[in-house]
C-alpha cells in the first residue's frame, strides 16, 4: 500500500461562541490507498473530510492537533515525521490541491515561477531548465499557448485554467500521491468533466494515486475505485464504489443516495440516463448534518436515522467498524440488500 | 426595501435604457390567459468596468411562464442567467425587449406600479448568508417587506404574520428573535424563502437557491418549494446549473449560453433527447451520457464572443457556416433550437432515454 491510515484522531481546541471543549473532529479514521488507485472520501459539510486530508499532509491549522494514529506513506509514518522530513515529502512525493485555486496560488507571482519553484528547490534544476519544464507541465495539463501562459499571473487565468495551473504545480515533482480537496466543485460542469478526465489520464500515465475529497456522489461513482463515507468525524462505510453505492449497508449511505434526484439502479455505475422525472416528493433525511465537534451521543447519525432513531443501543453506544471482505460498516442495524430494497 | 435589491446590479454599469434588438417581435406569440410572465426579445447590455467594452449579457431572450408553472434556466457561470432574472424585476435595467407580469408592462411601469409588481414576484438568492442582514433578527428580516408595503399596522401584527410564515417554511416560532448566524445553511435558506413569501407572490424566482446546500438538506428545500406550488399555485422561475435538480423540479426548460437561449421547450424532451450540441454536452458532463463532449476549452469571454455561433470553437459538430452565421432559434416540434446542424427528427436511440 502506498498510503495506510490507522485510527487517525485529530482534535480541535474550543470553538466558537458556544465554548465547546476540545473535540475529536477526525475520530478513528482508517483507510488505505494503493499506488495508481483512486479513493474517495465523501461527506457533507462539517463531516471532517477536509481536516482528514490536512491531517494526512500535516497541514493542520493551529487550532487543530493530531492526537493519535498513524499515517504510513511509502513506509514512513508522517505523524512522527520531523518538519525537515515533511519538507522532503510534501510537494515532492505527496501533493495537495484545493477547491479554490486562487487561495493557494500566490497572486503576485507568475504561474510559471510558482511551477518552477519546486523544480529548482527539490530537483535542483537551473532557472532556464525549470522554466522549460514548467511550460511542458502546462502543456500536459491542457493549457493552450503554454509559452505565453507561463508568464501570466493567476488573475489573468479563468477558474478552470487556474485549477489546471495548480495541478501542474502539484505534479511538478512527479508525486506518488495527490490529495485533491473538492478539486472541481467551484468549476462549471463542462470544465469539471475536463479536469477529472485530465486527472484520470495522469493517473494512467504516471501511476499517480488520487485521494479525492468530495461531497459529490455522482462524481465518485464515475471516477473512484474505493469510497469512504464520512459522518461527523468518523468513516461509517467503506468499500469498492460499485458495491457501496450499488448496495449500501449503512443507513446514512442509503439515505444520501435516496435524496439525490434521479438516482437509481444504473446511476450507481456512474453513467446512466435520466429516468422519468419524479413529480412526487423527494425522499429526505430529516434534520441537518451533525458537526463532528457537536456530535450526538451513541451513533452520531441516530437522530436522523430511520432504522436507529428509537433504538436504545444506537442512542447509547458508538457502533464499532465491522470489516467483512473488502467492505466495512459501522452500524448496529446494518442493512441487508432486502432491507435496502424496501427503503429505496 | 428588501435586503438584496440594492446590490443586485453587480459591478458592471448598466447602459441607459434604449431600443435594443427588434428580433424578439418576430416571434410574437398570441396571448394566453394562462401566462403569468411573458418575456419578448429581452436584451441587457452592460458596460464592462474600466475596459470600455460592452457585454451582451442577455441577448434577445423570449419565454413564457404559466401560472403555477415551473420554468428552469440552466447554464454555466457567466452565461447571463442571473442578469436575466434580475432584469425581469428591473434590478438591472434592460436595454431592449418587453416583460409582462400578468399583462402589465414591467419595463416601462412607473414607480408605483413597479412596487406592486415586485410584490407579486420575489427572488430567493443562492447564498442565504450573503442575502440576510446579519444584524437584524428574523422577525425584522422577514417582516421588513410587510412594513414597506404597509401590510401590517403594528409590531404585534407583524410578529404574528412572521411567526405564521416561519411555520409555513418549517421553522419554529422561537426563530423570530434570533439572528441569521444562529442558523444552519438549510435553515437560513428557509428564512430567505419565508421573506420571499411574506408578500404572497405569484412568481418565485429561485437563483441557484439550493446550490449551496448539503445534499441531505437540498431535498428538504426542493420538497418545500414543491409544496408551496401545490398549496398556493406559485409559479417558479428556477435558475440552476444542476441538471438533476432541474429534471426533478421543472416542466419547461431553457438552456442558456453566452447570453442567449440556445434550446428551450418541455424539460423532459430537452433532457431525454437534446438537439443542441451544448445541451448534449451539459448532460454528458453531468454523467448522463448524451455526448459528444465539447472540445477542450472554456466558455469564451462575454466581452468578445466568437463570431457566428458562440459555441463553435468548442463544438464537436461545428461546420463552416457555424463560424460565419449566428443561428436563430427555429422550431423543432414543441421546442426551439438555435443551431445550424441540430437534428430535425428524433434519434433512433434517443441519447439519455432510459
Amino acid at each position: 500500500m502506498l498510503l495506510t491510515i490507522e485510527n487517525l484522531r485529530t482534535v480541535i481546541a474550543a470553538t466558537g461562541v458556544d465554548g465547546d471543549g476540545p473535540a475529536a473532529v477526525v475520530d478513528g479514521v482508517s483507510l488505505s490507498l494503493a499506488a495508481g488507485g483512486t479513493a474517495a472520501l465523501v461527506g457533507e459539510s462539517g463531516s471532517g473530510k477536509t481536516l482528514t486530508a490536512l491531517s494526512i499532509m500535516r497541514l493542520l491549522p493551529e487550532s487543530a492537533r493530531l492526537a493519535s494514529g498513524r499515517v504510513i506513506f511509502e513506509g514512513r509514518d508522517l505523524v512522527t515525521a520531523t518538519e525537515a522530513e515533511l519538507r522532503r515529502i510534501r510537494g515532492v512525493r505527496a501533493a495537495m490541491i484545493f477547491q479554490e485555486p486562487m487561495t493557494s496560488l500566490n497572486p503576485v507571482l507568475t504561474v510559471g515561477f510558482q511551477i518552477a519553484e519546486p523544480l529548482r528547490v527539490h530537483r535542483g534544476m537551473s532557472r532556464p531548465a525549470a522554466r522549460r519544464e514548467a511550460i511542458e507541465l502546462l502543456r500536459r495539463v491542457g493549457i493552450p499557448a503554454p509559452q505565453r501562459r507561463v508568464d501570466a499571473h493567476p488573475h489573468e487565468l479563468s477558474g478552470g485554467m487556474r485549477q489546471r495551473a495548480m495541478i501542474a504545480m502539484a505534479l511538478a515533482c512527479r508525486p506518488a500521491l495527490l490529495v485533491a480537496d473538492e478539486p472541481t466543485t467551484a468549476l462549471d460542469a463542462t470544465v469539471q468533466a475536463q479536469i477529472m478526465a485530465l486527472l484520470g489520464e495522469l493517473r494512467r500515465q504516471t501511476g499517480l494515486a488520487l485521494l479525492l475529497i468530495t461531497h459529490d456522489l455522482r462524481l465518485v461513482a464515475r471516477v473512484a475505485d474505493d469510497v469512504h463515507i464520512m459522518y461527523a468525524g468518523r468513516i461509517v462505510e467503506s468499500g469498492p464504489v460499485a458495491e457501496v453505492l450499488g448496495a449500501p449497508r449503512h443507513p446514512y449511505t442509503a439515505a444520501l443516495l435516496r435524496t439525490l434526484p434521479g438516482w437509481g439502479g444504473d446511476a450507481a455505475r456512474g453513467n446512466a440516463p435520466l429516468g422519468e422525472p419524479r413529480r412526487a416528493r423527494l425522499p429526505v433525511i430529516p434534520g441537518e448534518p451533525a458537526h463532528a465537534h457537536r456530535r450526538p451521543g451513541g451513533c452520531a447519525f441516530h437522530p436522523r436515522c430511520e432504522v436507529g432513531k428509537d433504538d436504545a443501543r444506537c442512542r447509547a453506544e458508538v457502533p464499532p467498524v465491522e470489516r467483512r471482505g473488502a467492505r466495512s460498516c459501522a452500524c448496529f442495524k446494518e442493512l441487508s440488500s432486502e432491507r435496502v430494497g424496501a427503503l429505496v | 426595501m428588501q435586503t438584496g435589491w440594492e446590490n443586485a446590479g453587480g459591478s458592471a454599469q448598466p447602459l441607459p435604457y434604449g431600443r435594443g434588438s427588434e428580433r424578439g417581435a418576430g416571434r410574437e406569440t398570441h396571448r394566453n390567459p394562462a401566462d403569468l410572465l411573458r418575456v419578448e426579445g429581452l436584451s441587457v447590455r452592460l458596460r464592462a468596468p474600466g475596459r470600455g467594452g460592452v457585454v451582451r449579457a442577455v441577448e434577445d431572450v423570449s419565454f413564457r411562464v404559466e401560472r403555477g408553472g415551473r420554468f428552469g434556466i440552466v447554464g454555466e457561470s457567466g452565461c447571463g442567467k442571473s442578469t436575466l432574472v434580475r432584469a425581469l424585476l428591473r434590478l438591472v435595467p434592460a436595454t431592449g425587449g418587453r416583460v409582462e407580469l400578468d399583462g402589465v408592462d414591467v419595463l416601462s411601469a412607473p414607480a408605483a406600479t413597479l412596487r406592486t409588481l415586485r410584490r407579486r414576484a420575489q427572488i430567493v438568492f443562492q447564498d442565504p448568508q450573503a442575502s440576510l442582514n446579519p444584524r437584524l433578527t428574523v422577525d425584522l428580516i422577514v417582516g421588513e417587506a410587510l412594513h414597506a408595503h404597509r401590510l401590517v399596522r403594528s409590531a404585534t401584527e407583524r410578529r404574528e404574520r412572521v411567526a405564521q410564515l416561519l411555520r409555513d417554511v418549517g421553522l419554529p416560532a422561537e426563530a423570530l428573535d434570533r439572528h441569521p448566524h444562529e442558523f444552519s445553511g438549510g435553515q437560513r435558506q428557509r428564512i430567505g424563502i419565508a421573506r420571499a413569501l411574506a408578500l404572497a407572490p405569484e412568481l418565485l424566482i429561485c437563483d441557484e437557491a439550493v446550490s449551496a446546500l448539503d445534499v441531505s438538506v437540498r431535498a428538504q428545500i426542493l420538497n418545500l418549494l414543491a409544496d408551496l406550488r401545490d398549496q398556493r399555485g406559485i409559479a417558479y422561475l428556477f435558475v440552476s446549473h444542476d441538471l438533476h435538480v432541474v429534471h426533478a423540479f421543472c416542466d419547461q426548460l431553457a438552456v442558456m449560453y453566452l447570453g442567449r437561449f440556445v434550446e428551450q421547450g418541455p424539460a423532459a424532451q430537452l433532457l431525454h433527447d437534446p438537439r443542441h450540441p451544448y445541451t448534449s454536452a451539459l448532460l454528458e458532463a453531468a454523467g448522463v451520457g448524451a455526448g459528444p463532449p465539447l472540445d477542450p476549452g472554456e466558455p469564451p469571454s462575454p466581452l468578445s464572443p466568437p463570431a457566428g455561433c458562440a459555441l463553435h470553437p468548442r463544438c464537436p459538430l461545428a461546420e463552416d457556416r457555424c463560424r460565419r452565421e449566428t443561428p436563430e432559434l427555429r422550431s423543432i416540434g414543441e421546442r426551439l433550437v438555435a443551431c445550424h446542424v441540430a437534428r430535425e427528427t428524433g434519434a433512433e436511440r434517443g441519447p439519455g432515454v432510459a
